[in-house]
């Protein structure tokens, strides 16, 4: 967003002819860069917890008794 | 004595197969046609298409199952459909082509009291010129592909280790594509494949797609708890999609491939091109092609079988608008409805309608995931209609009772990455019901409690603990009928 603004603010200081007469490049229709998600990220301590031993055998028992409830319910 | 033919030895047909064998008294007889000689575990598919696994750790021989647990195989592919027979006999039967090396071209009638059609899906590569292996790009749909797919992707990491920027396209080959699942779980392998080589930042990865919006599936998206809140599945696959830094084209449907390039449209009616150094773009899929006859001759395959090329059975097939779209729309016995001694499950049943929303680009184009309906629910439906039918031969029953709707049953998804116990990761999601039931679980459709999406090395064992566990189960040993579907 930063570079952005400070490339508009450029392009609004230049006179005609110091605008730059090449089109952006192409980006293809409908193509989603990662920085346009709306999603958030994660912080560095969620991403050290999704390895952390301790933490993930933790959730394996919750995911495996999560499944086994769905499994179970499945089976009628 | 009767006979019981089951069509397919994938998931649906060889769970199907193993309980009728079970449950019926040895006088009565069980026979497979399957044209593969291999039982292949589908999911896995994907470490085969990054190279983590060998073919031979996702696949068996069927025979030697077969021939242990006392089921007829034979190794050939049904081509017509009989149900009422013929004039030389009354009872049903199919007409199959071998393809066993030995017997390769050789053509025989089967007769049968039962028929189970689990043919699983004709890979409709040929919808979109140039796509699939025979075309220019590769698939992870058998585990051929997957080997074909796993040699392309290490010559594009050799290409990154040489310094040649590459992009790589995952994704789906057609608007109507299903399995967004797979497509998701290979991107997120392949992603995982590049940081490992350490060539990531100079390679582009693209997942090209069908679905509406990222984390669809082909299930209309889902709901789940998450830190006190009630997030989608779209929050959750786009937050994976900007740490691992995966761009992506939604709402898109491949009209052609070239060499290096394809052509798409999008659902707001644009049209593009893209160039690629590696693309595994999943196909459509259709019914396998099978003709049915009735007792004259006639061609019936129109009343047997949907346009797609699936068998109809117990569903509710009137055209409705979404908002009347209802649980009970969905089959639960499998029956066909025409004929009471065939049944059809897995992929190979005609489904009523999507699970996403039908979506139509303005020239008509149909850009929206199709349902489904592989892996737990296609074992469920194998076993339901198996006791159905033991039911109806001991004339317990004389209709089928045994009930799998995909609105009464859940699904887990793991997608998984990497190799070794504390070096993985997986992003795994599971959700109850497949089919949302507004009436039983109002506002999302499905449970909370049983709808979850997680990201970490808990869901990397669990794949691997269910790749060791249905692998046994499918070899038929001791206590296989215990794990479930």
């Amino acid at each position: 967003m930063t570079r952005a603004t400070s490339s508009n603010e450029d392009t609004m200081a230049a006179t005609p002819s110091e605008i730059p007469t090449e089109l952006p490049s192409h980006r293809a229709a409908g193509l989603t860069e990662p920085a346009d998600y709306e999603a958030p990220m994660p912080t560095e301590h969620t991403i050290r917890m999704r390895n952390n031993l301790p933490v993930q055998a933790y959730r394996f028992a919750a995911v495996s008794l999560k499944m086994t409830r769905m499994i179970l319910r499945s089976h009628g | 004595m009767a006979r019981v033919v089951v069509m397919g030895a994938g998931i649906s047909g060889h769970t199907a197969a193993l309980h009728l064998r079970r449950l019926l008294d040895k006088a009565h007889e069980v026979i497979v046609v399957s044209p593969n000689s291999q039982w292949n575990w589908i999911p896995s598919n994907i470490w085969v298409g990054v190279g983590r696994m060998k073919a031979t750790q996702v696949t068996f021989p069927l025979k030697p199952v077969y021939d242990k647990h006392g089921i007829d195989f034979r190794q050939a592919k049904a081509v017509a459909l009989h149900p009422e027979g013929d004039a030389r006999t009354s009872r049903g039967f199919i007409d199959v082509v071998y393809t066993e090396p030995a017997r390769a071209g050789e053509t025989q009638s089967i007769e049968y009291d039962y028929l189970v059609n689990a043919t699983g899906p004709k890979l409709n590569f040929a919808a979109t010129p140039g796509l699939g292996p025979d075309g220019h790009t590769v698939s992870v749909c058998t585990y051929g592909h997957a080997e074909q797919a796993a040699a392309a992707l290490a010559a594009v990491i050799t290409k990154l280790k040489a310094g040649l920027p590459q992009r790589l396209v995952i994704g789906v080959g057609h608007g109507t594509c299903t399995c967004e699942g797979a497509a998701f779980e290979y991107t997120f392998n392949v992603e995982h494949e590049l940081r490992a080589a350490g060539v990531r930042d100079l390679a582009e990865v693209i997942y090209l797609t069908n679905e509406y919006e990222l984390g669809d599936f082909g299930v209309g998206g889902l709901s789940f708890k998450q830190n006190g809140f009630v997030t989608s599945s779209k929050l959750w696959t786009e937050s994976l999609f900007k740490e691992r830094g995966v761009k992506s084209i939604l709402r898109a449907h491949v009209q052609r491939v070239e060499e290096g390039k394809l052509f798409y449209e999008t659902l707001d009616g644009s049209e593009d091109s893209l160039d690629f150094d590696f693309a595994m773009l999943l196909p459509p899929f259709r019914g396998a092609d099978l003709q049915a006859f009735d007792r004259e001759g006639n061609d019936i395959t129109a009343d047997v079988f949907a346009p797609s090329g699936f068998l109809k059975v117990d569903a509710d097939y009137s055209v409705k608008p979404v908002e009347h779209w209802k649980a009970a729309d969905w089959p639960s016995t499998y029956v066909s409805p025409k004929y009471a001694n065939v049944f059809g499950v897995g992929i190979a049943f005609a489904p009523p309608h999507p699970i996403s929303v039908p979506r139509k680009a303005p020239n008509g184009t149909v850009i929206s995931p199709a349902p489904p309906r592989t892996g737990m629910p296609s074992g469920l439906m194998g076993r339901a209609v198996a006791m159905s039918i033991t039911d109806l031969i001991t004339g317990k029953t004389t209709s089928p009772e045994h009930r799998a709707s995909m609105a009464e049953m859940g699904a887990a998804c793991v997608a998984s990455a990497g190799a070794g116990f504390t070096k993985g990761t997986a992003a795994s999601m599971t959700m109850y019901p497949v089919v949302p039931d507004y009436d039983k679980f109002p506002g999302y459709g499905r449970s909370l409690t049983e709808t979850t999406g997680e990201i970490g090395l808990a869901g990397h064992w669990m794949k691997h603990l269910l790749h060791v566990m249905f692998i046994y189960k499918a070899k038929g040993k001791a206590g296989w009928s215990m794990i479930p579907e």
